[in-house]
């Protein structure tokens, strides 16, 4: 099934185009994606335009039923008026018709999510069709204003989920990392750690030099010795990362 | 054998008087005669949420299967292939908007073709109401909408208006009689009350006197033809 973030992307875009084209306030809902029955798929297509648009996974088909092509016209017009009602539609006139298809164009774009194109709105190519071959999954789109109008989206076939491109090592190589020593101190009795306040001090001194950890992002990255070199604290690498199984071995 | 005229009246008043003890029973039925009519419309709590009683003196609008305009007052309403329809499957009508003209109210097809339809119910002004779920695409919320598909009509006649009967509970309006149509709670009706049936207006014990005084009127008009036929025989008789 269609995933329901893929969908509610292109509404998010679908919205934002609308109402670039619209120039008016867009609100916009979305209903699940669904496979619909032989009769269903009937009861879609009736009396709806249909505008194809083919994509590099699949190709998606925008449906617009008669009278929410009414109204998305009148939207485009920003006229007053009431436009939907079940029955009674009239047909759309040619001016109304070409307004349409720039409406649907100007938010084909945003159907790159499902079906792969390129999401240019402007170059996407729509191409109006008179039956639905094959389609799968459909959802719609609710426009609840500046009209009401609702607006079909099918998919010829479920987008495949694939990998994309893995980042490479050498673009990690330059990451900077927060590094974290710890250190393996001494025994201390429970009685005397209560004891501890400011100004006190635990000695560190062990008998086989001064064992650390050093960890980056909480994962163990090499094992040694904190010291003191060239006047400066340092951690001296006695076991690598890379060396398998030293580290497990170690802790 | 020619039969008597006030014997054939007399017969087809007890076919009437039979119609009414029928319709005893079924919801929204109107007598064929005032005389076992209650004396007001009863309704009777029901928990369809597509059932509904008309306010006095309304009636809901459909038709009669033959393109005629058929009034009722039995609200037992149903969805059939997205329509609203009475309990005999004929669509009921209503305005689908405030300025659409009186027609059938049908449900969105493709919500209905997609199973999106939810507690469809009738309300107390007249509207058919389903619930559907949608999603909010920026923060991914789920919201139940409610969908008005349209409002119930009703119509009503100037008083004293005789309905040609269709059957027990359905009706046809006089040749010539136009009927006040409107919305529940329009200021010219008042409101249905849902989730209630109409009852009967026939009273049972009023329907089977009457009935019982059709068969005696009709033996009465026996014994008076067979008295009559004697008293011819005897003439007959003496004459020759």
């Amino acid at each position: 099934m269609l995933p329901l973030s893929a969908t509610a992307l292109v509404a998010n875009g679908v919205r934002e185009a609308l109402a670039s084209v619209l120039a008016a306030p867009v609100h916009l809902r979305l209903f699940e994606p669904s496979i619909p029955t032989r009769q269903a798929w009937e009861a879609i297509v009736h009396d709806a335009s249909l505008f194809r648009i083919r994509g590099s996974r699949a190709d998606a088909t925008i449906v617009v039923r008669a009278h929410d092509a009414l109204a998305l016209v009148h939207a485009a017009f920003g006229e007053d008026g009431e436009s939907r009602s079940i029955e009674g539609t009239r047909a759309l006139s040619s001016i109304e018709r070409a307004v349409l298809e720039r409406v649907i164009r100007a938010f084909a774009g945003s159907l790159a999510p499902v079906c792969g194109m390129r999401g240019d709105a402007v170059a996407a190519p729509i191409e109006a069709i008179n039956t639905l071959a094959g389609p799968t999954t459909y959802f719609e789109l609710q426009l609840d204003q500046p009209k009401c109008a609702r607006i079909g989206i099918a998919l010829s076939r479920e987008p495949a989920i694939g990998c994309g491109e893995a980042l490479s090592v050498e673009r990690l190589l330059d990451a900077e990392l927060e590094l974290v020593v710890r250190c393996e101190g001494p025994a201390m009795t429970a009685g005397t750690l209560a004891t501890l306040e400011p100004g006190a001090f635990v000695p560190m001194t062990l008998g086989t030099g001064f064992p650390a950890t050093l960890e980056a992002a909480g994962w163990p990255v090499a094992r040694g010795e904190c010291g003191v070199r060239r006047r400066s604290y340092a951690f001296a690498v006695t076991t690598p990362a890379f060396q398998e199984g030293s580290l497990a071995e170690a802790s | 054998m020619l039969i008597d005229a006030a014997i054939a009246s007399a017969s087809e008043r007890i076919t009437e008087r039979v119609d009414d003890v029928r319709a005893t029973y079924t919801p929204g039925a109107v007598p064929r005669f005032d005389d076992v009519a209650t004396a007001q419309s009863m309704s009777r709590f029901d928990p369809d949420p597509l059932r509904a009683a008309p306010p006095e003196g309304a009636y809901f609008i459909t038709h009669d299967g033959r393109g005629r305009t058929a009034y009722t007052r039995d609200g037992s309403f149903g969805v059939r292939d997205g329509a609203l329809v009475g309990e005999d499957g004929r669509a009921v009508f209503g305005f689908a908007t405030e300025h659409a003209p009186l027609g059938a109210l049908k449900l969105d097809p493709v919500d209905v073709a997609l199973d999106r339809v939810h507690d469809v119910h009738l309300e107390r002004d007249g509207a058919l109401v389903y619930t559907r779920d949608a999603i909010e695409p920026r923060s991914g919320t789920r919201e139940r909408e409610r969908v008005t598909v349209g409002y119930l009509a009703l119509a009503r006649f100037p008083a004293a208006t005789k309905l040609g009967s269709v059957d027990a509970n359905h009706f046809v309006a006089p040749p010539g009689d136009v009927p006040h149509v409107g919305r529940p709670g329009d200021g010219a009706f008042a409101f249905i009350a849902p989730m209630r049936r109409e009852a009967s207006r026939v009273d049972l014990d009023a329907s089977l006197i009457h009935l019982k005084d059709a068969y005696l009127a009709l033996d009465a008009l026996h014994a008076a033809q067979t008295a009559r036929m004697g008293i011819n025989k005897t003439a007959m008789d003496l004459l020759k």
